[in-house]
């Protein structure tokens, strides 16, 4: 822990985007290892 | 139906929009439209179950990519265009029930480098002049979707708040050969009285010349242009600051605080604006717990504010309740 977070790695951004019925843009964002991300939607899925 | 129209009185373009009529005002939490579409509940505008952040075209914009032709013609006198632009909504969190002042720094470092990403998008389109990330927080300003959130809108010309601020800082960098705000920066620095926070990167005080009570700029301490100047450490401190200054604003009445956040960056036209520098501006209208601040007749009619407080005084009471952030 430090005052600006200088010690963390940089997440990696990823972005996603669908087009929504109508014809407009929309983008997803999230941020981090795309495997591990993968892993805990799929996760979330089986929750549900 | 939708079309720019120009005042000639003031040189400055306004949008016509008539179907913002019907958009959607302060709907219970149960049929929040930006909340994310749960398992058998309603069909909110976010088609998923989650997100993190999320960036899309507003469904009631003011300005279109594809615009329809303006319903009349243009004269000599009253110029008409097509409402041509982008408007995007840019969802902070899934959860209805937070702020950017309750999130986590973490978040709000995620949430400047989609700021960053989108003005790297917008700037793409032959169209967009000038890119303008804001926030309406609160009944106060006019809000009429209590979903945390803000907004990008992407303008066909540079809109005259940030044109008259260029004017300004080209005058005094052609008669000083510095850039103005470097200048307050560093006056703010040395002065402190009116400083609220600061870091190695950025400074955020109530300026000299404040037209609202809590009216807080926050600026870079180094000379940028814009968030595609930023280095990693310039957004993790715009974070930090961001998060420190909106923490206070909710503990000054014990609330949370409504603002307006305008993020004021160099034109997107392809122009040279080194004499130009990045900052933000919040317009609080709270002037006590109980009391707004409303443009009444000089300001609306003149467009000259009157401050019932000092900026030295009220730049004290907000230091005192800032404390430093702490990164997980």
């Amino acid at each position: 822990m430090n005052e600006n977070g200088s010690d963390k790695e940089r997440e990696e951004m990823h972005r996603r985007e669908i087009t929504l019925p109508d014809g407009r843009y929309m983008i997803f964002y999230t941020f981090g290892d795309e495997d591990e991300l993968r892993e805990e939607k799929n996760d979330q899925r089986e929750d549900v | 139906m939708s079309e720019l129209r120009y005042n000639p009185l003031l040189g400055e373009w306004l949008a016509t929009a008539t179907h913002r009529q019907d958009r959607t005002f302060l709907p219970p939490a149960d049929f929040c439209p930006l909340c994310p579409t749960k398992p058998g509940k309603f069909p909110t505008e976010v088609p998923e179950p989650d997100y993190d952040i999320v960036a899309f075209e507003n469904r009631f914009p003011s300005l279109k990519r594809n615009p329809d032709p303006p319903a009349i013609e243009s004269d000599a006198i009253y110029k008409v265009e097509p409402s041509l632009g982008v408007c995007e909504v840019v969802l902070y969190s899934p959860n209805h029930n937070t702020s950017l002042a309750a999130e986590p720094v973490e978040r709000i470092h995620k949430l400047v480098r989609v700021w960053r990403d989108r003005f790297e998008a917008l700037e793409h389109h032959d169209f967009v002049k000038y890119i303008f990330i804001f926030e309406n927080k609160g009944e106060a300003v006019g809000v009429t979707l209590h979903h945390p959130h803000g907004q990008i809108y992407a303008y066909p010309f540079v809109p005259p708040v940030v044109a008259k601020e260029l004017i300004q800082t080209e005058k005094y960098f052609n008669e000083n050969r510095r850039c103005l705000l470097c200048d307050v920066v560093e006056k703010e620095i040395d002065f402190e009285k009116r400083i609220v926070a600061s870091n190695d990167s950025f400074a955020a005080y109530i300026p000299f010349f404040a037209r609202y009570p809590f009216e807080v700029h926050i600026a870079t301490r180094g000379h940028l242009q814009s968030l595609t100047d930023f280095s990693d450490r310039d957004e993790r401190d715009l974070a930090s600051i961001l998060k420190q200054v909106l923490v206070g604003f909710d503990r000054l009445f014990d609330r949370s605080f409504p603002y307006i956040m305008a993020i004021h960056q160099r034109p997107s036209d392809g122009g040279n604006y080194d004499h130009y520098h990045f900052h933000i501006e919040f317009y609080p209208p709270m002037r006590t717990a109980e009391k707004l601040k409303y443009l009444a007749g000089s300001e609306a009619g003149a467009g000259m504010f009157i401050n019932d407080t000092l900026p030295e005084t009220t730049a004290e009471r907000l230091r005192g309740l800032i404390e430093p952030v702490e990164w997980k």
